[in-house]
This record gives C-alpha cells, sequence and structure tokens, in this order.
C-alpha cells in the first residue's frame, strides 16, 4: 500500500490482523450484528438491483417495439400492394378527374368558349390537373386571350 | 452465492448489483477489523457497533459510484474513520479517549519459545502484547500496518502531528515485534 510497510513482513501483518480480530471477536455478538445490518442495507440493495432491471429495460422497450413494429409492417405492406393495384388502373382514376373538372367549370367554358373560341385547350389543361389548379389556369388563360 | 476465497473486488461488483449474499461476505471480512477501530476511538463496544453499521450502510449507499478497481478496504476503513471521529467529536470527549499515554512495559520479550508450540498460542501471545499497548498506539498500528494507512493520512485523519505517529507506530512496532521473536526463533 506504501513505501511504509514495505518493511514488514507478511507473517506480521498476518498475526496483527489476526490479534485484532481475534480481540473483536469477544467483544460484541456478530451473529445479531450482521442480522441487524443486512435488515438494514436490504432496501438500498433492493434498488441496486431494480436499478439495474431498469438499466435494462431498454432491451424489453426494444423487444416491445420489435413486436409492435410487425403487424404495423404487414398493414403497410398490404396499403402499399392495394396502391400499387389502383396504379395500374390509373387511366379510369385520371378520367374521372377530368370529368370533374370539365363539370366544375363547365359553365366558366361555356362562356369562355363563346368569347375566345379556346375550349379545347382549356379542356386539356383540365384533364391533366386538379379542379381548384385548372380554375386559377383558366382564370389566367383567360386573361391572356383577352 | 460468494465463495470464502473470492476476492474484494469481485464482492463489491456484486454487492454494485444488489447481491446480498457478497455484502454479508463482505460485511464478515470487515466487520471486526472495522469494529476495532471504532472501539479504539470510542472506548465504548455499543457506540463501535453503532458506528460501524452506520459505515456499512454508508458504504453501500455509496457503493454504485465506487470504483472497483481500487482495494475496497482503505476506502471502508476511512468511512470508519471519520464516522467514529464524527461520534468522537459529538460526544465531545475526545480528551477523554485520546488521551497521551507512554508506553506500557511490556513482557513480550519474555516468552520463552517452549510455550510457543502451538500456532493458536502464538496468535493469543501476540493479541496479549498487542492489549498492551495504549489505545492510540492500537489505532495508529491498525492502521498503518493493517489497513495500509500512511503516516501522513493518520495524522490528517486523527489530528496530530505527523512526527508524532511515525514515532508512536515505531514504538508500538518494536513491542510487537517483541512478541513475535520467538516465532521467528522456531522458523529459523
Amino acid at each position: 500500500m506504501n513505501e511504509e510497510r514495505e518493511e514488514l513482513s507478511g507473517e506480521y501483518v498476518a498475526e496483527l490482523r489476526g490479534a485484532i480480530e481475534a480481540a473483536a471477536a469477544g467483544e460484541a455478538d456478530w451473529e445479531s450484528f450482521h442480522v441487524r445490518l443486512n435488515a438494514a442495507v436490504a432496501s438500498t440493495l433492493a434498488e441496486l438491483r431494480e436499478g439495474l432491471s431498469t438499466g435494462a429495460a431498454w432491451w424489453d422497450h426494444a423487444a416491445r417495439a420489435g413486436m409492435a413494429a410487425v403487424p404495423l409492417g404487414l398493414a403497410a405492406a398490404l396499403l402499399l400492394f392495394v396502391l400499387s393495384r389502383n396504379t395500374g388502373s390509373y387511366p379510369s382514376t385520371r378520367a374521372g378527374i377530368t370529368v370533374a373538372a370539365s363539370s366544375t367549370d363547365s359553365a366558366r367554358e361555356a362562356f369562355e368558349s363563346a368569347l375566345t373560341g379556346q375550349s379545347a385547350r382549356r379542356t386539356v389543361i383540365a384533364a391533366l390537373l386538379p379542379a381548384p389548379a385548372a380554375a386559377f389556369l383558366g382564370d389566367s388563360s383567360g386573361g391572356r386571350a383577352r | 452465492m460468494p465463495q470464502a476465497d473470492e476476492s474484494d473486488a469481485e464482492l463489491v461488483a456484486r454487492v454494485q448489483r444488489g447481491d446480498r449474499d457478497a455484502f454479508d461476505w463482505l460485511a464478515r471480512r470487515y466487520a471486526k477489523r472495522a469494529f476495532a477501530v471504532a472501539n479504539r476511538l470510542l472506548q465504548n463496544g455499543a457506540d463501535a457497533e453503532d458506528v460501524v453499521q452506520d459505515a456499512f450502510i454508508a458504504a453501500v449507499n455509496a457503493i454504485d459510484s465506487f470504483d472497483s478497481s481500487r482495494p475496497f478496504g482503505p476506502w471502508f476503513m476511512r468511512i470508519v474513520l471519520n464516522k467514529g471521529l464524527t461520534a468522537l467529536r459529538s460526544r465531545a470527549a475526545e480528551s477523554k479517549h485520546l488521551r497521551s499515554s507512554e508506553l506500557v512495559e511490556n513482557d513480550a520479550h519474555a516468552i520463552s519459545t517452549e510455550s510457543l508450540r502451538d500456532r493458536a498460542e502464538i496468535r493469543e501471545r501476540f493479541r496479549d502484547a498487542m492489549q498492551l499497548l495504549p489505545q492510540r498506539q492500537q489505532l495508529i498500528v491498525q492502521l498503518a500496518d493493517v489497513e495500509g494507512f500512511t503516516s501522513a493520512e493518520i495524522a490528517g485523519q486523527l489530528g496530530i502531528p505527523s512526527g508524532t505517529v511515525r514515532w508512536l507506530l515505531h514504538q508500538a512496532r518494536e513491542t510487537l515485534r517483541g512478541a513475535l521473536a520467538p516465532l521467528r526463533r522456531m522458523d529459523s
């Protein structure tokens, strides 16, 4: 431990330690002492064990997250499958948009076609874009036409 | 279940995980030596027991932050010493219990070789020689030679000059070596 002890023989230290312990052995009821001591530190040791298990709980969290990810992944895969199927019938969807756009702006188109004669171009734009954008473009195209 | 020959570091690592058996082993390993320190300070067995119990509780409370690569013994004995000195100060009886005394004359040198054939008897003689030392010397020789404190550390803890510690330690070692002299003669 330190340079002052280097000169001491192991035998001397062992005898000294033995003598100290032997003298102390008869001065207290050591079994009762250890029972009391173990009871006194039981809650602290339990907290240490609990802290250890809390510290390892990230495993539990990860496992639970993994378990939840499986059904979510299946649901996402199913959704993608359905969407990809719908992508295959894309022309019919676009036709629906065209119909909607046409029906929304039918009054305006009728008015503009009567004034400018550009109804054919307007119909093509409306077929490619959603209805609100088509309405906006309709305004500008009408302005340019004027 | 810990083994008797398990090192302090292994037991401490188990205690850090909340192992009750490891704590019990560690406590049994150090309780009597801790009691000896506390009892020499306080001169009262019941108070010394309380100090040792408080020291173990404090050690367990701090065990989480204890670096298990360092030796447990000196760390724990510092806690015992601090608790003992605090108890001593709170009783305001330091002058009564830690008075300076002259080295008691002893008959350790007169122990006959024939009476030391049994090792248990050797230990008993050695213990008797230890008892002949004044309390302050008993405390200093235990802290220095068993627990591994330096003279400067002991001086700092007990609030006495380092030179005084070295002198008292020298006196105590001379007495105890005298008690072991017959054993050395037997071995040679």
